[in-house]
C-alpha cells in the first residue's frame, strides 16, 4: 500500500473551502423559506377551514331561510285557496246583503269571427281587459 | 473463608437488588404488556366493533318525510294540500305552576282543564318529560298558543313540526277527496285512498354527524338521500259547480225531508265528472263529526232501483233495433199482467200512445210492451252496453258495480220489471253515464275524476277514458228530442226541470224502496231526475237522486215523486253549471 503525502497548503485550502460552504447564506435561506411556507400553509389551511365553516353556516342559514319561505308559500297558497272557498264567499256575500240578480244578461264574446259585430254587452268586459270600449 | 463470606455477602446484596429490579421490571413489563395488550385488543381484535360504536355515537340517521302530493280541482285550486303544522307538547317537570299552565293551555287542547291539571300533577310525580296538549295545529294556532304561554310566563311548552293535511274548501267535495289516517298518513277514503301510492311519495333519509349535544355539525353531513315528493293530482272537479250541487242538494234535502241524496254533474263529451255531491256531508277539517255514514260517497256507493229513468234504455234500444219508431202506437191499457204480477200506471192514460208519449208520460204499461217486442236478450245487451252491472271504472274508492242479473237467471217478470227500472240496481254515476251516452251522440264514455297525475320528475300521466258506440247518432238525436218533450212540454213528467236560460231534456224516476227486513216494497221512494242541457248540443248531464223524500208542496204535489222533488234541483244545478262553464244560453 502506497501512502502519498498531501501538502499542507492543499489541506489548508480545503479547510478554507469547507468553511465557505458551511457559513454561506443560501444554505439556510431555503430552510427558512420552507419553514415560513409551512407556517403560511398551516395558517392558510386554518383560514380556509374557517372560511369553509363560515360558508357552511351561511349555507345552513340559507337552507333554513328557503325552508321558511317554502313553508310561508304553502301557508299563503292555503290562505288563498281558503279565501276562494265558495262557501266563505257565499256566506260573506249574504252577510253584506248581496242577492242573485232576477235577470241575467249573457255576455257573448265572439272575437274569432271576422267582422263580428261587437255586442253592447261585451263592452264592460273589454274595458276590464284594458281595451277602451 | 473470608472470600467465601465476601462472596456470600456480595451474592446476598446482588440478590436483593436483583429482586427489586426484577419487580420493577416485571411491573413495567406487565404494565406495558397490559397497555400493549389493551391497545392490541382495542385496535386489533375489537377495531371494527369500536369503529362502529364510535360511528354510532356521532352519527345520526334521520328520516325525511316526503311532502304528500296536492289534490287540485280542474282550475288548479287546491282541494287538499299538506302544510307545516305543529304538535304542542309539555314537559311536566319544567312546569312550575300546574294550575296556571292548565288554565292557559286548556282552551287550545281537546282535554279539559281538570284533565290537563291531573296529567301535569301525575306527570311530575312520575317524572314524565312528555305530554301532548294539541296535535296537528296550524301555524296561526301555534302563534296564539305561543303568545298566551309567553304572556303567562310558562316554561316547558314545546312545539314539534308535524306535516298537516288540510282541505281549504272544507266540506266541498269532501267524500270525493276522502281523508287520511292520523297515525301513518295513509288515505282511507276517496281519492286519498285510491291514489295513496301516488300521493304519498317515498321517504328519504339523512345521515349526519352530530356534536355531543346532538346538534348536526355543519359540513359533517355524511349522506343525504332526498325524499321523493308525492305526485300531484288534478281532478276533473269544478269547485264552483261542486259547491252549487252541494248547496242545491242540501236545500232539497231540507225541503223534501229526504234522508240523503246525491248529485252527479258530468260532461258528456269527455266523461269528466265536474261535481259529485253527497248528503249528509262533512267538513274534512273537523274530524269530530266524521262517521261512516257521512263519509260514504253516495253517488257511487249507494245502489238503488232507478225506476222510470231506466225506461230510456228500453226505448232507445227498441228504436235502435228498429223494433219501434217514436211514432209507433203502443197499447196502454190500465194494467198488464206478466206471469202472476200485475203492472199498472200511476195515472190514467189513453188506450194507446205513440212511443214518444210513452216516454213523455212515463207509462209503465207502454214501456213493458216495448220491452216485450225488444226481447230479453237484446234488452240485456243494451243494458250492459250502457255500463250497468259493473263498476264504471271511476277512480274513486268504494264504487259499487250495481246489480244486473244475466238473462239465464231472469224470471218471467224480470224483463218487464227491468224495463221500468226495477229488479236492477244502479248507482247515480252509472245512470249519468247512460244519459251521457245519449247526449254524446250514442257513444258511451267511461266517467272519470282524475284528469292527470303530475309526477315530481315532471312527467304527466293523463287519463284516456274508454269509450264505445252504443247507439247510432240518429237514435241518440231522436232520444234527445223525446227527452226534451219530457221537460219542455206541459204534459211531460219532468216539466219542473225546465230552466229559464237553457232548453233541457231528461227523465223522471220514482221507485219504491225495498224493505229488506219486511221482504217487501215500502212506501218510501227513491226519487230521481236525470237530464241534459242545452238540448240540441248537451254540455252537461245532471243526475239528482233523493232518498225517501216525502211531504207535499203547497199546491198538493207529492214530493215523493222524482218529477216534484228532484226535477227542480236538476234545473237549479244544470243552469248554474252551464253558466259556470260559460255555455251560451239557448232559450230566448
Amino acid at each position: 500500500m502506497t501512502v502519498h503525502a498531501i501538502p499542507y497548503s492543499d489541506l489548508l485550502a480545503r479547510h478554507d473551502s469547507d468553511d465557505r460552504v458551511r457559513t454561506s447564506g443560501p444554505r439556510i435561506f431555503p430552510l427558512v423559506l420552507f419553514a415560513i411556507g409551512v407556517v403560511a400553509v398551516f395558517f392558510a389551511m386554518i383560514y380556509l377551514r374557517i372560511s369553509l365553516d363560515q360558508t357552511a353556516f351561511e349555507l345552513d342559514r340559507i337552507e333554513t331561510e328557503i325552508a321558511v319561505q317554502q313553508s310561508r308559500q304553502l301557508d299563503l297558497r292555503y290562505d288563498l285557496a281558503g279565501l276562494q272557498d265558495p262557501l266563505r264567499i257565499a256566506t260573506e256575500a249574504q252577510r253584506i246583503g248581496l242577492v242573485y240578480p232576477e235577470e241575467r244578461i249573457a255576455v257573448v264574446m265572439d272575437r274569432f269571427v271576422a267582422d263580428a259585430q261587437i255586442l253592447e254587452s261585451e263592452q264592460p268586459v273589454r274595458a276590464m281587459t284594458g281595451e277602451r270600449p | 473463608m473470608n472470600v467465601h463470606d465476601g462472596e456470600g455477602m456480595n451474592a446476598h446484596i446482588w440478590k436483593r437488588g436483583d429482586l427489586r429490579l426484577l419487580l420493577v421490571g416485571l411491573a413495567f413489563i406487565l404494565s406495558w404488556g397490559g397497555i400493549g395488550f389493551r391497545l392490541f385488543d382495542l385496535q386489533g381484535s375489537q377495531a371494527l366493533a369500536n369503529a362502529e360504536y364510535g360511528f354510532d355515537q356521532r352519527i345520526r340517521e334521520r328520516a325525511i318525510d316526503p311532502p304528500r302530493g296536492t289534490i287540485y280541482d280542474r282550475e288548479g285550486i287546491e282541494l287538499a294540500m299538506t302544510i307545516n303544522g305543529y304538535n304542542i307538547l309539555v314537559d311536566p317537570m319544567l312546569i312550575d305552576d300546574p294550575q296556571a299552565a292548565a288554565t292557559v293551555l286548556a282552551p287550545f287542547s281537546s282535554k279539559s282543564y281538570e284533565d290537563l291539571l291531573a296529567e301535569f300533577v301525575e306527570g311530575q310525580a312520575d317524572e314524565r318529560r312528555y305530554l301532548e296538549i294539541a296535535m296537528r295545529v296550524e301555524k296561526r294556532m301555534k302563534a296564539v298558543v305561543e303568545d298566551a304561554v309567553d304572556a303567562a310566563g310558562i316554561i316547558g311548552v314545546f312545539y314539534r313540526d308535524q306535516p298537516l293535511r288540510v282541505y281549504p274548501a272544507g266540506s266541498v267535495a269532501a267524500q270525493v277527496i276522502g281523508l287520511l289516517r292520523l297515525d301513518d298518513n295513509s288515505g282511507i277514503e276517496g281519492l286519498e285512498k285510491t291514489f295513496n301510492s301516488e300521493l304519498e311519495g317515498r321517504a328519504g333519509k339523512i345521515v349526519v354527524e352530530v356534536d355531543p349535544g346532538g346538534r348536526a355539525i355543519p359540513q359533517g353531513q355524511v349522506l343525504v338521500e332526498p325524499a321523493v315528493p308525492g305526485s300531484d293530482i288534478i281532478t276533473t272537479i269544478d269547485r264552483e259547480i261542486q259547491f252549487i250541487a252541494e248547496q242545491a242538494l242540501r236545500k232539497a234535502i231540507q225541503t223534501t225531508n229526504a234522508v240523503g241524496g246525491s248529485i252527479v254533474v258530468l260532461l258528456p263529451g269527455t266523461g269528466e265528472v265536474v261535481a259529485m255531491a253527497s248528503w249528509p256531508g262533512l267538513d274534512l277539517n273537523d274530524r269530530s263529526e266524521i262517521t261512516p255514514a257521512v263519509l260514504r260517497n253516495r253517488a257511487v256507493a249507494d245502489v238503488y232501483e232507478p225506476g222510470s229513468t231506466l225506461k230510456t234504455i228500453t226505448i232507445a234500444a227498441a228504436i235502435e233495433e228498429g223494433v219501434v219508431t217514436p211514432q209507433t202506437p203502443i197499447d196502454t191499457p190500465k194494467t198488464v199482467t206478466v206471469g202472476e204480477f200485475v203492472y199498472q200506471d200511476h195515472a190514467s192514460y189513453p188506450d194507446w200512445m205513440p212511443v214518444e208519449d210513452v216516454l213523455q208520460r212515463s207509462s209503465n204499461v207502454g214501456t213493458i210492451e216495448i220491452q216485450r217486442r225488444l226481447g230479453n236478450e237484446l234488452h240485456y245487451e243494451y243494458l250492459t252496453a250502457f255500463g250497468l252491472g259493473r263498476a264504471s271504472g271511476l277512480d274513486v274508492a268504494g264504487e259499487r258495480q250495481g246489480k244486473l242479473d244475466p238473462t239465464k237467471i231472469w224470471t218471467q217478470t224480470s224483463g218487464s220489471s227491468i224495463a221500468i227500472g226495477y229488479a236492477v240496481g244502479t248507482t247515480a254515476l252509472q245512470m249519468a253515464a247512460v244519459y251521457a251516452t245519449i247526449a254524446n251522440d250514442g257513444v258511451w264514455t267511461e266517467p272519470y275524476l282524475v284528469e292527470e297525475i303530475l309526477r315530481p320528475d315532471g312527467t304527466r300521466i293523463e287519463t284516456h277514458a274508454r269509450s264505445r258506440r252504443v247507439l247510432s247518432p240518429d237514435t241518440a238525436s231522436e232520444m234527445r228530442r223525446m227527452l226534451g218533450r219530457v221537460v219542455e212540454t206541459d204534459k211531460g213528467t219532468g216539466r219542473r226541470g225546465r230552466m229559464t236560460d237553457y232548453t233541457a231534456g231528461g227523465k223522471t224516476g220514482t221507485s219504491q224502496k225495498f224493505d229488506v227486513e219486511a221482504g217487501a216494497y215500502s212506501n218510501a221512494t227513491t226519487a230521481s231526475f236525470i237530464g241534459m242541457a242545452p238540448l240540441n248540443d248537451p254540455k252537461v248531464v245532471v243526475v239528482v237522486v233523493l232518498d225517501s223524500p216525502n211531504g207535499r208542496l203547497p199546491d198538493g204535489t207529492d214530493l215523493s215523486f222524482g218529477g216534484a222533488s228532484a226535477a227542480p234541483v236538476f234545473a237549479e244545478v244544470a243552469q248554474n253549471a252551464l253558466h259556470q262553464l260559460g255555455v251560451t244560453p239557448d232559450r230566448d
